[in-house]
Order: C-alpha cells, then structure tokens, then sequence
C-alpha cells in the first residue's frame, strides 16, 4: 500500500527462491526502504508500552536484577558456593545476567513484535522487513537502560570496568544479532502456532542454566560440553570479560560464532520474507 | 485502449476448511518454497477447495470495476491477492502502477497514543514519509474533523472517530489504482458523502478502483464493470447491469422456489404455540410460490395454539443476503396496535402486503407470536423465501407504488 512501491509488479505464483538474485536485491531493496517505516513502529511501540505502565523503564531490568538477587542469596547463604576468579561475585552475576536478558530479548522481541502485527498483516501491504527492524532497535533501546542500571550497580560495588569496556558494543552487537537472527527465523512459525512463543519462554530458562551466565564457563563434563557447542556462551564470556578482567581468551570464537550468525541472518530473513505470505494466507479470513 | 494497469490471468487459490490441518498444510508450503517446489501445485489436499476459482478480469486506468457475490464467494480472497498479501497458487497478476487498498483503516493505530501521534504510525505503514505527512497533517486533521481531538488518546475515540482518521489518513494517498473492500459503510451520512467525494475526485484524476460492496447501488453508481463470482467461480463479467441482474437471476435461481421452513419447526420446548407452516397467498387468496415485487400478496403464518388467546401480536423481520446484518423489513402487529385475538387449534396469521415493496431477491425471515413484549409464543427462524420480478423495478433499493399524470396549471 506504498505510494513508492515500483511501478509494476507481477504476483505468479511458486517460490521466490527460483530466481534467488532477485529475491535479495529486493529483499534489500526492502530493507532500505523501510528504515522510516521501522523508527515510526519503534517509537510507536517504545512510547505506548511505558505510557500505559506505572513502573515503566522498571521491567526493562527488572528480570536480570532478579536473577541477580537471587543467585547473590544462595551464594551468601553458601547453598552453592560459585567461583569467577578475579571478578567479585556480584559483578560477574549481574554482568552476566544482563548481557543473557539482553539475548533472551533479542529472540523474543521480534517474535512478540511479527505476532502483536497479526492484523496489519494480514490487511496490509507493507514492507514486512520492518518489523525485525524495530524489534532489532527495540533491543538496543533496552540495552540502553540497562547500560545505566549497570553502570549504577558498579559504582555501588566500587569496581572499576577493564579499560577494554569499549569493545562490549561489538559483543552486543554480536548478541542481539544472534537473538533476533533466531527470533526472525521462528516468526512465521510463531504466526501459525502459538507454541512456538509458549516454548520460547521455558526453552529460554533451560538454555540459561545451560550458559555461563552464573558460574564461569567449564571444560569438562557435560556442562563443559554443553558450553562448548552452546553459540552464545563465547559471545557472552568474551563481552563479559572487555567489561570485567579485559581478557581476549574467548575472541576466536566469538568471532567465528559472529560469522556464522551473519550468514544465519541471510537465511533467517530468507526464510521470513518466503514464510511470512504463507502464514498470512492461513491467518486470514 | 492502453495497457490494463491490472490484470488478472486465471487466478486460483486453495483454501482449508479445516483450521489444524489449515495451520499444518501452511507449515508444509513454507517447506516446500524453501525446497523450491514445482511452481504450480492445484492438486486439493484433504478439506482443502479453491476459494478462488480461475477468476481473469483486466482493469484500464481510469475504470471502476465491481467485485459481486455473496459472503464467501472469493471476493475478498481475490483484493488480497491483488494488493499482495499472498500469492496464488496458479495464475498471474500483474499490476503497472501504484497500488492502494482500503481493506482496513487505520493500520497500526495503537489506542494509548494521541490522534496525532497515530496518524505517523497509520502514515508510515502507508508508505508516506515523515516530510510528506508533516505537509499534510493538517488537510488530514481538517478532514477527519477531528482538531479538537487530536491530542487526545485514540482509545478515548468513538469507533466512528477512529474510522475518520483513519480514513483521512489514506485520503492522503493518490494511487492509480484503489481496491475498496467495504470500507465506507462506515460512519455517519455526512462523513460518508465527503469519503464519496474524496473517491470521485479520485477518479476524476483518473484513478482506477476495484470495488467489492453488497450495496448494488453503489456499485451501480460507481462502477462500469462487473465481475459476478460464486464459490471462487467467475460466472459473468462486462458491464456492471448486465452483471449484477445475471447475479440476482443466478441467486434466485439457486434459492429454493418455495417458502422453507427449517427442520425444528416441531414445539420449541416450553413455547405454547406451534408454527406449522408460512407461505404467500396472492390477492385472490390462492397460495402462491413466490410474491412478486409490486404485487400484493399475503405473508402467511400457520400456527397451532392449545387454548384461545387476546393481545396475540406477529413480528416480522425480513433480511436479505445482500444487505449484511441490517433488516430489509421488520414490522409487528403489536407495534401497529393490530393485535390479533387467536383461537383454539389451527389458524393463520396473515400479513397484507399492499404491494410487496422488496426488490426482487433472496431473503430470510424470522417470525414470532408475541402476547407481551418478550413473552414468546412461538417463533421459527431462518425460513428463506425468494420474491420475481413483478412490475419494472430499474435500480431502485424498493418498489415505490405510484402513479404519473400531468395536470394543466
């Protein structure tokens, strides 16, 4: 329903990926053309969301500083003892839990996001690829607020960030890109099935325990298997340690992790612009 | 003549009937067009059908084209895929120009923002920039007569306000071909003709508009051509009176030819009176298939009832499939003061038709005996009757008795 759409398009039908070179030039082409559509929704769903909340900004860090608390309680109380070497306990915990809520968002929000857009949709032709857009901004937008929380938390702790801080962008960068390449891919699926949100909030609390989110990442056993092939864990130790110690150590594999995710994207929104029509037509009606 | 600025080849499209295999056969396309699966598939799946049935019509620029069938003939199904929600299954469309669809207004409206703030949103998924709507906030307000409003909440806005700026909001666009589902039986007289005037001016500027409406006279008025379907299938075309009476004379071939009272017409339980049978009688009192527009005619209800009664009203509401919800014709004897004693046993309430003023058509009744207001005592639902062609009826929306003369003055 856009006044810029080119001025002559043909519906056959068939998949899209039949001529691939010229699915991506219009799916960027798309991609451009939305940018205006994308900090419209975005400021849309910012500004309703807090309008109509008492505590506002407050469930933006709310989840993460819970975790926080309760993981400080069972490690002062010496139900489970945790060691993280150099870093105090409490700054490993609510770096740590920050940078996970940061992912979990970034696989949920474009879920929540594509579904809570059902009607419009279903209505309404418009650049779909806008919508991963927003929510990728939503995430950062989040990340700002906790940015502050953290901030807080660390000079209340007096410790001081390693000089290296800086590069935690990047690590952001690489976390919310693999959330949301995650979160686009399930959101066709989501559209057709409500289990696929359902699942994502349970599957999301197993995968915590699965990462070293409270405890350092291991080596042996089966917690160390599970970190070895879990593709978040070096996205997450290496942010966590520009902020805290300053060391490189995980660094070659974030970065292959970060390759990977790039060209997972690719095929996330490959299998959102094919998989979107498909599910409009069985929402419809 | 030009190039059409839209054109539609043979479009098919499979539906299902069912919603978990619906869901599932959706899961499974989606895997077949990342395999790249063959390019046409037609072949129906269980409880699958084609909503839309090799439908091909063009439309040249300028040209106002109307889209006629009942409820779930494909209608709907087809603007979709025209504005590109979704593909067919088989079949092209093809589009040269800008496109617009007024299917729903006011896309993305969020309730907890202002008037104002809505009309980016609504704006932006429209495809208008942020300069564009900056230059023409004002002739949106001004239309959607909503200045002293605009700040407020739209979840403070009556629905009728919403539809206004909404409407206002894609009043603004200028496309070369508009698709109009339905959209304007909204909103009051006033605000409707000024929508009305907004499309003319519209056409006049030479855009073309794809119409679906179950008001004939809309259509009528507004369109040339005519696209007739049912069950997916185009069964007529060209221009849009020939379409529209091949559509009714369809309809009301399809009807049954006599009064159908449904299956339950035994006792409803704990209703006193039974309704045994409802049919038309004509002026000379013979029973009669169908009434015809024009004509006077008798609407008859045959009814049992186990003891004597006063006060005894019939309701009447008629419908017709081409006007939604809303009643054709709803009368009571009751609101008349034309209660009726009853006796024991079999009689018949008979309603006097002096003409029958229903276009002809395909109706519905539901009927009542009412002693009080809300104390029933019997009623049958659903009953479908047809009413033919009688006296010349032209396009009007019903039969007007009348007479002519010219008197010296």
């Amino acid at each position: 329903m856009s006044e810029n759409r080119p001025n002559s398009v043909v519906y056959r039908p068939g998949s899209p990926l039949r001529d691939p070179a010229g699915l991506f030039r219009k799916l960027g082409a798309d991609l451009l053309a939305c940018r205006e559509l994308a900090w419209r929704l975005l400021v849309r769903n910012i500004s309703a969301r807090y309008r109509q909340s008492l505590l506002g900004y407050f469930w933006a860090i709310f989840p993460p500083l819970a975790t926080t608390a309760i993981w400080l309680f069972l490690t002062r109380e010496r139900v489970v003892t945790i060691s993280t070497g150099a870093v105090p306990y409490p700054v490993f915990l609510i770096t740590g839990t920050i940078l996970w809520q940061t992912f979990v968002d970034a696989i949920q929000i474009p879920v929540r996001v594509i579904s809570e857009s059902k009607s419009m949709l279903a209505k309404i032709n418009f650049p779909r690829e806008a919508l991963p857009l927003t929510a990728f901004a939503e995430c950062w937008f989040n990340v700002g607020i906790r940015a502050l929380i953290l901030a807080a938390a660390y000079m209340y702790l007096g410790f001081t960030p390693a000089a290296t801080v800086g590069f935690a962008v990047a690590g952001l960068f690489a976390i919310i890109l693999l959330g949301v390449m995650i979160g686009v891919f399930l959101s066709p699926f989501a559209l057709l099935y409500q289990d696929v949100s359902n699942g994502l909030v349970l599957i999301c609390q197993i995968w915590m325990y699965c990462s070293p989110v409270i405890f350092l990442p291991r080596t042996d056993g089966w917690i160390g298997l599970l970190n070895r092939w879990n593709p978040i864990s070096p996205l997450l130790c290496q942010t966590r340690d520009w902020m805290t110690t300053g060391s490189h150590e995980f660094l070659p594999a974030a970065s292959s992790v970060f390759l990977l995710t790039c060209a997972g994207m690719s095929a996330a929104f490959l299998v959102y612009r094919i998989g979107l029509p498909r599910a409009i037509e069985r929402l419809s009606s | 003549m030009s190039q059409p600025i839209l054109s539609v080849r043979n479009v098919r499209k499979r539906f299902c009937r069912n919603l978990k295999r619906s869901l599932w056969y959706g899961i499974s396309d989606i895997a077949g067009d990342l395999i790249g699966r063959p390019q046409q598939d037609l072949t129906l799946r269980r409880d699958e059908f084609l909503a839309v049935d090799d439908v091909s019509f063009d439309v040249y620029p300028g040209e106002s084209v109307a889209l006629i069938g009942r409820n779930g003939a494909g209608k709907s199904t087809l603007l979709k895929m025209v504005n590109g929600l979704f593909l067919p299954d088989a079949g092209e469309i093809q589009v040269n120009g800008r496109l617009a669809a007024l299917i729903e207004l006011g896309a993305g409206f969020n309730p907890v923002l202002s008037g104002r703030e809505n009309i980016y949103v609504n704006a932006a998924v429209l495809g208008m920039t942020r300069r564009e709507v900056d230059r023409r906030l004002e002739a949106i307000v001004e239309f959607a007569e909503l200045s002293s409003f605009i700040d407020m909440p739209l979840k403070n806005y009556s629905s009728g306000m919403r539809v206004r700026l909404g409407f206002a909001v894609a009043s603004q666009l200028e496309p070369d071909i508009l698709l109009i589902d339905e959209v304007l039986a909204v909103g009051d007289a006033a605000f409707r003709a000024k929508c009305y005037r907004r499309l003319s001016e519209l056409m006049e500027k030479g855009t073309a508009f794809v119409l679906v409406s179950h008001s004939h006279h809309t259509l009528l008025t507004v369109c040339q051509k005519g696209v007739a379907m049912e069950r997916g299938r185009m069964f007529a075309s060209g221009p849009v009176r020939e379409t529209l009476e091949s559509y009714e004379s369809r309809l009301n071939a399809s009807g049954s030819e006599t009064i159908s009272l449904p299956a339950h017409r035994q006792a409803v339980d704990g209703m006193p009176c039974q309704i045994l049978d409802v049919f038309f009688r004509d002026e000379k009192g013979r029973v009669v298939e169908t009434p015809s527009t024009g004509n006077c005619a008798s609407f008859c209800v045959l009814a049992r009832s186990p003891e004597p009664m006063d006060d005894v009203s019939l309701d009447v509401v008629i419908r017709s499939p081409g006007h939604g919800v809303a009643n054709v014709l709803s009368v009571t004897a009751g609101q008349d003061e034309q209660r009726r004693s009853i006796p024991e046993g079999t009689f018949e309430y008979r309603l006097a038709l002096n003409p029958v003023c229903l276009p002809p058509g395909q109706y519905t009744a539901k009927i009542s005996l009412n002693r009080k207001p809300l104390h029933t005592l019997a009623i049958a639902e659903a009953i479908s009757f047809n009413v033919s062609t009688g006296h010349p009826f032209g396009d009007s929306l019903f039969f007007n008795a009348r007479d002519w003369e010219v008197v010296a003055a």
